[in-house]
Protein backbone atom coordinates (compact mmCIF):
# COMPACT_ATOMS: atom_id res chain seq x y z
CA UNK A 1 0.00 0.00 0.00
CA UNK A 2 1.05 3.42 -1.01
CA UNK A 3 2.16 6.12 1.84
CA UNK A 4 -0.25 8.34 0.12
CA UNK A 5 -2.90 5.57 0.88
CA UNK A 6 -1.80 5.08 4.10
CA UNK A 7 -2.42 8.43 4.88
CA UNK A 8 -6.34 8.48 3.94
CA UNK A 9 -7.30 5.12 5.20
CA UNK A 10 -5.60 7.07 8.33
CA UNK A 11 -7.73 9.57 8.13
CA UNK A 12 -10.46 7.89 7.13
CA UNK A 13 -10.10 5.99 10.79
CA UNK A 14 -10.10 9.29 12.42
CA UNK A 15 -13.24 9.76 10.87
CA UNK A 16 -14.94 6.73 12.32
CA UNK A 17 -13.65 8.08 15.39
CA UNK A 18 -15.43 11.83 15.18
CA UNK A 19 -18.32 10.59 14.34
CA UNK A 20 -18.59 7.90 16.92
CA UNK A 21 -17.77 10.57 19.44
CA UNK A 22 -20.23 12.66 18.20
CA UNK A 23 -22.78 10.36 18.93
CA UNK A 24 -24.65 10.71 22.07
CA UNK A 25 -25.54 7.33 22.41
CA UNK A 26 -21.89 6.47 22.50
CA UNK A 27 -20.43 8.70 24.65
CA UNK A 28 -23.17 7.66 27.13
CA UNK A 29 -22.25 3.90 26.65
CA UNK A 30 -18.13 4.85 26.96
CA UNK A 31 -18.61 7.14 30.00
CA UNK A 32 -21.11 3.86 31.94
CA UNK A 33 -18.58 1.41 30.99
CA UNK A 34 -16.01 3.66 33.09
CA UNK A 35 -13.76 5.91 30.07
CA UNK A 36 -12.46 8.75 30.88
CA UNK A 37 -11.78 11.56 28.51
CA UNK A 38 -8.59 14.15 29.41
CA UNK A 39 -9.91 16.24 26.66
CA UNK A 40 -12.49 18.37 27.62
CA UNK A 41 -13.72 17.82 24.01
CA UNK A 42 -12.58 14.87 22.72
CA UNK A 43 -14.29 16.01 19.31
CA UNK A 44 -12.54 18.97 18.97
CA UNK A 45 -9.06 17.14 20.27
CA UNK A 46 -9.64 14.87 17.03
CA UNK A 47 -10.24 17.61 14.82
CA UNK A 48 -7.12 18.71 15.21
CA UNK A 49 -5.53 15.69 14.64
CA UNK A 50 -7.11 15.36 11.45
CA UNK A 51 -5.67 18.96 10.59
CA UNK A 52 -2.70 17.89 11.13
CA UNK A 53 -3.00 14.56 9.19
CA UNK A 54 -4.00 16.98 6.25
CA UNK A 55 -0.54 18.35 6.33
CA UNK A 56 0.41 14.96 5.23
CA UNK A 57 -2.26 14.49 2.35
CA UNK A 58 -2.07 15.42 -1.10
CA UNK A 59 -5.08 17.87 -1.43
CA UNK A 60 -5.78 16.33 -4.80
CA UNK A 61 -6.61 12.80 -2.86
CA UNK A 62 -8.37 15.02 0.08
CA UNK A 63 -10.70 16.40 -2.42
CA UNK A 64 -11.97 13.42 -4.11
CA UNK A 65 -11.88 11.47 -0.26
CA UNK A 66 -14.40 14.76 0.35
CA UNK A 67 -16.46 14.18 -2.90
CA UNK A 68 -16.37 9.97 -2.35
CA UNK A 69 -17.57 10.08 1.44
CA UNK A 70 -20.31 13.33 0.57
CA UNK A 71 -21.57 10.99 -2.46
CA UNK A 72 -21.41 7.69 -0.55
CA UNK A 73 -21.51 8.60 3.04
CA UNK A 74 -19.93 5.23 4.08
CA UNK A 75 -16.48 4.73 3.15
CA UNK A 76 -13.87 6.04 1.00
CA UNK A 77 -11.38 3.34 1.08
CA UNK A 78 -12.23 -0.12 0.37
CA UNK A 79 -10.15 -3.56 0.15
CA UNK A 80 -10.47 -5.39 -2.83
CA UNK A 81 -11.32 -9.10 -1.95
CA UNK A 82 -11.25 -11.40 -4.12
CA UNK A 83 -11.07 -9.37 -7.11
CA UNK A 84 -14.25 -7.96 -6.08
CA UNK A 85 -14.31 -3.76 -4.96
CA UNK A 86 -15.01 -3.96 -1.43
CA UNK A 87 -17.83 -0.67 -1.52
CA UNK A 88 -19.74 -1.77 -4.82
CA UNK A 89 -18.39 -5.41 -5.19
CA UNK A 90 -18.13 -5.06 -8.70
CA UNK A 91 -15.16 -6.96 -10.33
CA UNK A 92 -11.86 -4.68 -10.21
CA UNK A 93 -9.91 -5.12 -13.53
CA UNK A 94 -6.81 -7.68 -13.17
CA UNK A 95 -4.37 -5.20 -14.76
CA UNK A 96 -4.71 -3.01 -11.48
CA UNK A 97 -3.84 -5.59 -9.20
CA UNK A 98 -0.37 -5.51 -11.07
CA UNK A 99 -0.27 -1.97 -9.87
CA UNK A 100 -0.60 -2.52 -6.68
CA UNK A 101 1.85 0.60 -5.02
CA UNK A 102 0.05 2.96 -6.89
CA UNK A 103 -3.21 5.13 -5.72
CA UNK A 104 -6.66 3.36 -7.38
CA UNK A 105 -10.02 3.91 -7.21
CA UNK A 106 -12.52 1.62 -8.44
CA UNK A 107 -13.64 2.06 -12.00
CA UNK A 108 -17.22 1.40 -10.95
CA UNK A 109 -18.03 3.67 -8.08
CA UNK A 110 -14.89 5.71 -7.69
CA UNK A 111 -13.89 4.88 -4.25
CA UNK A 112 -10.08 3.86 -3.36
CA UNK A 113 -9.07 0.51 -3.73
CA UNK A 114 -6.36 -1.18 -1.68
CA UNK A 115 -5.29 -4.95 -2.23
CA UNK A 116 -5.45 -6.93 0.89
CA UNK B 1 -25.13 -11.65 23.51
CA UNK B 2 -22.62 -13.79 24.45
CA UNK B 3 -19.37 -12.57 24.53
CA UNK B 4 -17.66 -16.36 24.68
CA UNK B 5 -19.56 -16.83 21.18
CA UNK B 6 -16.87 -14.08 19.75
CA UNK B 7 -13.58 -15.65 21.33
CA UNK B 8 -11.67 -17.88 19.42
CA UNK B 9 -8.58 -19.51 21.34
CA UNK B 10 -6.42 -17.68 18.38
CA UNK B 11 -7.40 -14.71 19.84
CA UNK B 12 -6.25 -15.10 23.79
CA UNK B 13 -2.78 -14.59 24.44
CA UNK B 14 -2.50 -15.48 28.45
CA UNK B 15 1.11 -14.33 28.37
CA UNK B 16 1.70 -11.00 27.19
CA UNK B 17 5.07 -9.94 27.01
CA UNK B 18 4.96 -6.28 26.48
CA UNK B 19 5.24 -4.03 28.99
CA UNK B 20 4.55 -0.53 27.19
CA UNK B 21 1.02 0.56 25.66
CA UNK B 22 2.21 0.22 21.99
CA UNK B 23 3.66 -3.10 22.47
CA UNK B 24 0.99 -4.66 24.02
CA UNK B 25 -1.71 -3.01 21.14
CA UNK B 26 0.94 -4.64 18.41
CA UNK B 27 1.11 -7.67 20.28
CA UNK B 28 -2.55 -8.18 20.82
CA UNK B 29 -3.57 -7.10 17.32
CA UNK B 30 -1.06 -9.37 16.12
CA UNK B 31 -3.75 -12.18 17.48
CA UNK B 32 -5.64 -10.74 14.19
CA UNK B 33 -3.77 -9.17 11.61
CA UNK B 34 0.16 -9.91 11.25
CA UNK B 35 0.59 -7.18 8.01
CA UNK B 36 1.32 -3.75 7.73
CA UNK B 37 -2.42 -2.87 8.37
CA UNK B 38 -1.87 -3.82 11.61
CA UNK B 39 0.56 -1.44 12.30
CA UNK B 40 -2.54 1.03 10.63
CA UNK B 41 -4.72 -0.03 13.49
CA UNK B 42 -2.51 0.22 16.19
CA UNK B 43 -1.72 3.72 15.42
CA UNK B 44 -5.73 4.61 15.37
CA UNK B 45 -5.88 2.63 18.56
CA UNK B 46 -3.32 4.81 19.99
CA UNK B 47 -5.28 7.95 18.68
CA UNK B 48 -7.92 7.16 20.76
CA UNK B 49 -5.63 6.53 23.73
CA UNK B 50 -4.90 9.95 23.18
CA UNK B 51 -8.44 10.72 24.36
CA UNK B 52 -7.80 9.08 27.69
CA UNK B 53 -6.88 5.74 28.51
CA UNK B 54 -9.06 3.00 27.78
CA UNK B 55 -7.85 1.14 31.23
CA UNK B 56 -10.61 1.70 33.28
CA UNK B 57 -9.06 0.72 36.55
CA UNK B 58 -8.83 -2.60 38.38
CA UNK B 59 -6.37 -3.58 36.25
CA UNK B 60 -8.25 -3.80 32.77
CA UNK B 61 -8.25 -1.88 29.86
CA UNK B 62 -10.60 -2.71 27.12
CA UNK B 63 -8.60 -0.62 23.79
CA UNK B 64 -11.22 -0.50 21.21
CA UNK B 65 -11.85 1.03 17.40
CA UNK B 66 -13.16 0.62 14.06
CA UNK B 67 -11.69 -0.41 10.63
CA UNK B 68 -12.79 -1.70 6.96
CA UNK B 69 -9.45 -3.37 8.02
CA UNK B 70 -11.76 -5.88 10.45
CA UNK B 71 -14.25 -7.46 8.21
CA UNK B 72 -16.12 -8.44 10.87
CA UNK B 73 -16.31 -7.59 14.98
CA UNK B 74 -13.10 -9.25 16.91
CA UNK B 75 -12.55 -9.44 19.90
CA UNK B 76 -8.79 -10.30 21.66
CA UNK B 77 -8.06 -11.17 24.87
CA UNK B 78 -4.43 -10.49 26.50
CA UNK B 79 -3.23 -10.93 30.20
CA UNK B 80 0.04 -9.96 31.16
CA UNK B 81 1.02 -11.14 34.84
CA UNK B 82 3.86 -8.78 34.95
CA UNK B 83 1.25 -5.67 34.45
CA UNK B 84 1.58 -3.23 31.80
CA UNK B 85 1.90 0.35 32.53
CA UNK B 86 -1.25 1.60 30.71
CA UNK B 87 -2.11 4.96 32.21
CA UNK B 88 -5.49 3.53 33.15
CA UNK B 89 -7.66 5.77 35.35
CA UNK B 90 -6.14 4.81 38.92
CA UNK B 91 -2.70 5.00 37.78
CA UNK B 92 -2.34 0.66 38.51
CA UNK B 93 -0.83 -1.31 36.18
CA UNK B 94 -3.45 -3.21 33.29
CA UNK B 95 -3.15 -7.29 33.76
CA UNK B 96 -6.27 -7.52 31.65
CA UNK B 97 -7.09 -6.69 28.20
CA UNK B 98 -10.19 -7.09 25.85
CA UNK B 99 -9.32 -5.57 22.59
CA UNK B 100 -12.64 -4.74 20.25
CA UNK B 101 -11.95 -4.21 16.25
CA UNK B 102 -15.41 -3.76 14.39
CA UNK B 103 -16.11 -2.56 11.16
CA UNK B 104 -17.08 0.88 10.63
CA UNK B 105 -20.64 -0.46 10.05
CA UNK B 106 -22.25 -3.37 11.91
CA UNK B 107 -25.30 -4.35 11.84
CA UNK B 108 -27.27 -4.24 15.45
CA UNK B 109 -25.07 -2.02 16.92
CA UNK B 110 -22.60 -4.77 17.83
CA UNK B 111 -19.91 -3.01 19.08
CA UNK B 112 -21.68 -1.30 21.47
CA UNK B 113 -23.25 -3.69 23.19
CA UNK B 114 -20.04 -6.03 23.61
CA UNK B 115 -17.96 -3.15 24.44
CA UNK B 116 -20.82 -3.15 27.85
CA UNK B 117 -20.87 -6.99 27.51
CA UNK B 118 -17.18 -6.85 28.11
CA UNK B 119 -17.43 -4.42 30.87
CA UNK B 120 -19.43 -6.48 32.59
CA UNK B 121 -18.15 -9.66 32.46
CA UNK B 122 -15.05 -7.99 33.24
CA UNK B 123 -16.30 -7.38 36.63
CA UNK B 124 -16.62 -10.85 37.00
CA UNK B 125 -13.25 -11.69 36.03
CA UNK B 126 -12.12 -9.55 38.39
CA UNK B 127 -13.62 -11.30 41.52
CA UNK B 128 -11.14 -12.97 43.67
CA UNK B 129 -9.05 -12.76 39.81
CA UNK B 130 -10.60 -15.51 38.51
CA UNK B 131 -8.85 -14.37 35.41
CA UNK B 132 -5.96 -15.39 36.42
CA UNK B 133 -6.77 -19.22 36.92
CA UNK B 134 -7.07 -20.23 33.44
CA UNK B 135 -3.82 -21.80 32.00
CA UNK B 136 -5.32 -22.01 28.16
CA UNK B 137 -7.43 -20.25 26.32
CA UNK B 138 -10.09 -23.05 25.96
CA UNK B 139 -9.84 -22.41 29.39
CA UNK B 140 -10.42 -19.09 29.27
CA UNK B 141 -13.74 -19.23 26.97
CA UNK B 142 -14.97 -21.57 29.43
CA UNK B 143 -15.02 -19.41 32.39
CA UNK B 144 -16.17 -16.60 30.46
CA UNK B 145 -19.02 -18.89 29.63
CA UNK B 146 -19.58 -19.59 33.16
CA UNK B 147 -19.06 -16.18 34.37
CA UNK B 148 -22.44 -15.27 31.77
CA UNK B 149 -24.12 -18.65 32.80
CA UNK B 150 -24.33 -16.70 36.37
CA UNK B 151 -25.46 -13.60 34.99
Amino acid sequence: MSDELKSLLELQHLDYMIKDWRNTEMRREFKKIGFQTTAEDPVQMLLKKRKKLLERINPALYQMYQRIISRYNDWAIVPVVNGFCGGCFSKVPTELSGQRGAVHNCPNCGRFIYWD
Amino acid sequence: MNLYNLLKPECINLSLSGRKKKDVLRELMGCIRKDKDSDLLVSTLLKREDLGSTGIGKGVAIPHGRSLVADKLEVVVGRSDAGVEFNAIDKKPVHLFFLIVAPPQDPGNQYLITLGRVAVVCQELLKRKRYEKPQTPEEFIALVKEIEGEL
